[in-house]
């Protein structure tokens, strides 16, 4: 525990600076685009000269904006019109709308009539992956595109190449890091690795740059006093405030992979992806004419088809078909993780993450993997039920020396 | 050397004092009130004087139940999923399924073949069909929570109740006297309504005889045979449910 809480406090340790990097937004206030949701073509803002950075919410002014939305609607959702009701997003850009899920529109509704934030664009993200959806999805990115266009940006072939590389070199940075997550005993607290993923979302290329380079150069890079017994967990699910990863790490355990919507799931790359089977085959042929660092593109219309095409045949979200892909995926990440179970994580009223609950601990307990639900607010408190859930999980999938799946 | 186990759960709190073969030496049952942590110290204490033993003579102390984190002089904490299973299989070896109501939760825990929790549900949203439940609808009737039991077993026939929720069902309850039914029927209906909520959560898990019912709504007969006649099943009690959490703590503590 006590090398856990040094793990920690090495994270805490970064978060000031990375409050230092997000000051330096102020002054570039109407450069900055918000987003919500991982399918958000972020590429496209970048290579429009914006920074696209991730809203997370505040439970400030929740309740206000459960007045404007249903109360039976994902806490997110109301967390970030909230947000927007603090007036944190004055004078910025504006922000991308994204209807994946049902709770994203009617954010998007909401956040038309009752906020004062600029919408640069709403993309409708098609749930399919055939050529149809594709010929869609090409039509929403330049939907985008005109919007970034019409709030002064600019997208070129040598920018939106830009902003594709560097996303590619943020996303290898990320998987350098998770390499780490697979050894015995996990390099780094998973509370303390999901900031920095939060982080990555909020930050401009140079402050992503410099946010991954701060665990390499750490004095915490000897994994000696890191002990090996500590339980080993998959976090998956919808979104999540760092208070669940801080009560996982509080009960001693190694979140070795948080692939929630909004840590890993907003920063995992096609390199790591083509690694898994069926997942890279799909993958594989979703890019016949480029390769991932798109050496050769020329034309504009052929990035675009790429990040298109990234978009729609990425490990889905709960919210994609087909589900199956995405069930195959977790089963793949607990054993090369070395997990010793997963954990989803539900945000309250999130229809597609409990749809496929039952199929995904079908498939788990089928490989021998303990798998654990949990429904909650949003904004994760350590409160006793909640508490006893997840130490009950511990003691029922680990014993000390016990080895990993 | 002996050793302790203190469950404090939401309205009562436990405690068990075994000795080194796993014998039951002493054992109390307090509320828990306001202090989880006095409410701990004061329930062992009351154990170590019943079996004429002192603070000095416990080897290790192992808490359990949500005041566990108050019970700063434990040795260890172990939750009372695990703790349950424990105590249940003290009493019956080869118990499969444990049905826990306590004061403001159930839980239903699957057991392996080698006594190992399997797999376990909580009721995790509110306090409906659990010991306080009982507590608001018998204070609804003006009765002692103790009378339920036997009065609910007396009607042959069941009011319906149709809301789980606490505050909803003693709206219906309090509708139901209006109309002059009567309390017999009002209980049985009451029960009924506990024992459909439970039977729902252990489906989910799937329920495997020997079935083992712990915690203090075990000690109502009326909820108990109302289950039975759901799961289709004898449902064992140990002698005193209520402390079987304290004792699986207690259990934990010996390394068992």
């Amino acid at each position: 525990m006590a090398t856990l809480r040094k793990y920690g406090n090495f994270f805490n340790g970064v978060w000031p600076l990375v409050k230092d990097l997000v000051k330096e937004e102020i002054p570039l206030q109407s450069k900055l685009v918000g987003w919500f949701c991982t399918y958000t073509p972020l590429e496209v803002i970048v290579a429009a000269g914006f920074q696209p950075f991730r809203i997370f919410g505040s439970s400030e002014r929740i309740a206000e904006a459960g007045v404007y939305l249903p109360p039976n609607l994902c806490p997110y959702v109301r967390a970030c019109l909230g947000e927007a009701f603090l007036g944190r997003f004055d004078g910025i850009a504006g922000v991308v709308l994204v209807h994946s899920c049902n709770a994203m529109g009617q954010l998007a509704s909401a956040w038309r009539r009752y906020t004062n934030v600029p919408v640069i664009a709403e993309v409708h993200i098609p749930r399919d992956s055939d050529s149809k959806a594709m010929v869609y999805m090409l039509s929403q990115v330049r939907s985008l595109i005109r919007g970034l266009e019409r709030a002064g940006g600019t997208v070129t072939v040598d920018s939106l190449l830009t902003a594709i590389r560097t996303s590619w070199a943020i996303r290898a940075g990320w998987n350098d890091l998770l390499a780490k997550q697979r050894r015995v005993p996990a390099f780094y607290s998973g509370a303390g690795l999901s900031r920095l993923g939060r982080s990555l979302q909020r930050a401009g290329p140079d402050q992503a740059k410099a946010l991954l380079d701060l665990p390499r150069q750490t004095e915490y890079s000897d994994t000696t006093t890191r002990t090996g017994n500590n339980p080993r967990f998959i976090l998956t699910g919808s979104v999540v405030s760092p208070g669940l990863l801080d009560l996982l790490d509080s009960v001693g355990a190694d979140v070795v992979y948080d692939e929630t919507c909004s840590c890993g799931r907003a920063l995992f790359s096609v390199c790591k992806d083509v690694k898994h089977g069926v997942e890279g085959a799909l993958l594989e042929s979703a890019f016949p004419r480029i390769d991932p660092n798109c050496e050769g593109a020329s034309e504009l219309d052929t990035l675009i088809e790429y990040l298109a095409s990234w978009y729609l045949n990425r490990i889905p979200c709960a919210r994609m078909k087909p589900a199956g892909q995405r069930i195959r995926y977790l089963v793949s990440l607990a054993k090369e993780y070395s997990a010793q179970g997963v954990i989803s994580s539900v945000v309250k009223f999130c229809d597609p993450y409990l749809y496929e609950q039952p199929l995904l601990r079908q498939a788990l307990l089928k490989e021998g993997i303990p798998y654990l639900l949990i429904e909650h607010e949003y904004e994760v408190v350590p409160e006793g039920r909640l508490l006893t859930r997840l130490e009950a999980f511990i003691e029922k999938t680990w014993r000390p020396g016990r080895s990993a799946i | 050397m002996l050793v302790a186990g203190i469950d404090v759960g939401s309205l009562s709190a436990e405690a068990v004092i075994l000795d080194d073969s796993g014998r039951i030496l002493g054992a109390s049952i307090i509320p828990t009130g306001a202090n989880a942590g006095k409410a701990g110290r004061e329930c062992l204490d009351k154990a170590l004087s019943e079996c004429g033993r002192t603070v000095q003579d416990l080897s290790s102390v192992v808490a359990t139940g949500y005041g566990r984190i108050s019970i700063d002089f434990a040795t260890s904490r172990v939750t009372e999923i695990t703790c349950h299973a424990k105590g249940a299989r003290y009493f019956f070896a080869d118990a499969r399924t444990v049905i826990d109501i306590g004061g403001q939760d159930s839980k239903v825990i699957a057991i392996g073949k080698d006594g190992r929790v399997t797999d376990f549900v909580m009721n995790d949203k509110c306090a409906a069909g659990t010991g306080r439940f009982l507590e608001v609808m018998a204070k609804a009737l003006e009765l002692d929570v103790e009378e339920l039991g036997p009065l609910g077993l007396a009607s042959q026939t069941s009011a319906v109740i149709s809301s789980m929720c606490t505050v909803f069902a003693e709206s219906e309850v309090v509708s139901l006297v209006a109309e002059g039914r009567p309390r017999e029927e009002i209980i049985r209906g009451i029960h009924d309504a506990i024992a459909e909520r439970t039977l729902a959560l252990a489906r989910r898990l799937g329920v495997k005889a020997p079935v083992v019912m712990t915690g203090g709504v075990a000690k109502n007969q009326g909820v108990v045979k109302s289950l039975e006649f759901r799961l289709q099943t004898k449902i064992l009690i140990p002698p005193e449910p209520q402390i079987t959490g304290a004792l699986g703590a207690a259990l934990s503590a010996l390394g068992r």
